[in-house]
């Protein structure tokens, strides 16, 4: 069951970008956020979307977590980008567009404002991409935030 | 992801229709690009089966590099 947060509040991506669609679990340092990726997104083709594009989804749950963090905190949700990714693995080729999909994000660190999150994504109980983001916090912390890899 | 995606199916066209993206070892965003912008994606000669490095540049500037893996569909 979905928790009551408007996700279209807290990332700035709207119509067919908009990947991500509610938050299903948030716990300290992650969160897991159902999604899909729209058969009218720019990267569907034939209905299918390379699996890649669960990168979208991933980085979009992890903009939720850091937006939720920031209000909890009392401060103003920052803007974030994505700029990295590392050790992704992807377990198929292509995803089908309108399939849900559940993306699990644990922030594992980093440093001023660059954060580290491991993030996993699954459709059907069967996980597809794993791997590591990291995304830049433009009005985020200078100070180092500890535990990165 | 769009520029991902440009990388991709640069590296699959070089590879072959048997062959798919199977990791991305590292890859870095490095600049922000609006869309239309005119982009060349450079692939280095692969290092072994299907791992191969590249970049994406707009107007000499780079805006995106790293390092894909590639593998036989099926494998």
């Amino acid at each position: 069951m979905a928790l009551p947060y408007d996700v279209r509040e807290l990332i700035p991506h709207t119509g067919a970008a908009r990947v991500v669609e509610e938050v299903l679990e948030r716990s300290g340092d992650g969160i897991v956020c159902a999604g899909r990726i729209p058969a009218r997104h720019a990267l569907v083709r034939a209905n299918r979307a390379p699996a890649f594009v669960a990168l979208e989804l991933a980085a979009q749950a992890a903009g939720v977590l850091l937006a939720l963090s920031s209000l909890e905190r009392g401060s103003k949700p920052p803007v974030g980008y994505l700029v990295s990714a590392r050790d992704v693995k992807l377990e198929r080729a292509e995803i089908e567009a309108d399939v849900p999909l559940v993306a699990s994000v644990r922030s594992v660190g980093g440093a001023g404002a660059l954060a580290l999150y491991e993030v996993s994504v699954a459709a059907a109980g069967e996980v597809g991409l794993t791997g590591t983001i990291g995304v830049f916090r433009a009005d985020g912390p200078q100070e180092s935030t500890g535990g990165g890899r | 992801v769009a520029i991902l995606d440009l990388v991709a199916a640069a590296l699959l066209e070089a590879l072959g229709p048997e062959w798919r993206l199977r990791e991305i070892p590292s890859l870095r965003w490095r600049a922000a690009v609006v869309p239309g912008a005119e982009l060349h994606v450079r692939l280095e000669p692969p290092e072994g089966e299907g791992r191969v490095r590249f970049t994406v540049e707009e107007a000499g500037r780079l805006v995106s590099s790293g390092t894909l893996v590639a593998a036989r569909l099926g494998a």
